[in-house]
C-alpha cells in the first residue's frame, strides 16, 4: 500500500505558506466491472478554512503530465467544500473509463488564493495570481 | 505585502514551500496576461527559484522528476515588463494568472 504525501506552497505577496495535500491509499484500480471507484482524502494547513476543488485529469503531453479535465461520467463527492486547517475530507471519485490498456489518471486537488491587488489611482496597477494544485497519479486497468 | 510598480515593470514576490515523498514533478501552466488597450507587448515571468520558471503564454513550463524526500523552500518572483522602450508602463490594469501543478507519480 502506498500512501504518498505531496503538498506545493505558493503564496504570492500575503507572505504566509500554505498547502492542500491529496491522499490515495492506492495506485492502481480496475475497470472491471465498467466503474472505477477511488476514495482519497484531502487536508490543508492554511490558516483558516479554505474553499479547494477536486477534479479528474486525464494524462497530458506524457504519462507524467495532467491534462485536460474529465467530466463525462465523472462524479465526485464532494467535488468543492470548505474545510478548517489539518481537518481531513474523505472524496470519493467514480468514473467510467472506457480504455483498452492500463491508463493513468490524475486526481487533483486545486486552490485559488484571494486576488491581492495594487491600485494606483489613474497609472498602472493590476493583479497577479499564482493557483496551486496538488495532483496524484493512479492506473487503470480495463 | 503588496506587488510593486517601478518604471516599466510590475513585481510581486513569494515563498513557497514543496513537501513530498515519492517521485514527483512540478508543472507551470502558460501564464495568462492581460494588460491595459493600447499597451505595448508585455513579457509575463513565474519563477519559483530552484523548481521552475516560465516566461511564456502559450507552453507550460515543468522541473525535472524527483525521488525520494524533498523538503524545499524557495522564493517566487512575478514580474510583468512592458516592452515599450519608455520605461514606463501603460496606466490601467495588468494581470497575470498561472496555475503550480505538483504531481505525485
Amino acid at each position: 500500500m502506498i500512501r504518498a504525501i505531496l503538498l506545493l506552497i505558493a503564496v504570492l505577496w500575503s507572505g504566509h505558506a500554505n498547502a492542500q495535500t491529496a491522499f490515495l491509499d492506492k495506485r492502481e484500480f480496475s475497470a472491471k466491472s465498467g466503474r472505477v471507484r477511488v476514495k482519497l482524502g484531502v487536508s490543508h494547513d492554511y490558516k483558516k478554512s479554505v474553499r479547494l476543488t477536486v477534479r479528474l485529469k486525464a494524462a497530458g503531453v506524457d504519462d507524467q503530465t495532467p491534462g485536460s479535465i474529465l467530466t463525462d461520467s465523472v462524479r465526485i463527492v464532494p467535488a468543492k467544500f470548505k474545510i478548517p486547517r489539518n481537518k481531513f475530507r474523505n472524496v470519493l471519485l467514480t468514473f467510467e473509463p472506457a480504455i483498452s490498456t492500463r491508463t493513468p489518471y490524475f486526481v487533483c486537488v486545486i486552490y485559488q488564493p484571494v486576488v491581492e491587488r495594487i491600485d494606483r489611482n489613474g497609472r498602472a496597477g493590476g493583479s497577479m495570481l499564482l493557483a496551486t494544485e496538488s495532483c496524484s497519479r493512479f492506473w487503470v486497468v480495463p | 505585502m503588496q506587488p510593486s510598480a517601478d518604471g516599466d515593470r510590475l513585481s510581486g514576490t513569494g515563498s513557497y514551500r514543496y513537501v513530498a515523498n515519492g517521485n514527483s514533478k512540478i508543472v507551470l501552466s502558460a501564464l495568462q496576461l492581460s494588460a491595459p488597450k493600447g499597451a505595448a507587448a508585455a513579457t509575463p515571468s513565474i519563477q519559483l527559484a530552484s523548481l521552475v520558471s516560465n516566461n511564456s503564454g502559450s507552453a507550460s513550463a515543468s522541473s525535472e522528476e524527483s525521488g525520494g524526500v524533498i523538503r524545499s523552500d524557495g522564493a517566487i518572483d512575478t514580474s510583468i515588463v512592458e516592452n515599450n522602450g519608455d520605461d514606463l508602463l501603460t496606466a490601467g490594469d495588468y494581470e497575470i494568472e498561472a496555475t503550480a501543478t505538483c504531481t505525485s507519480l
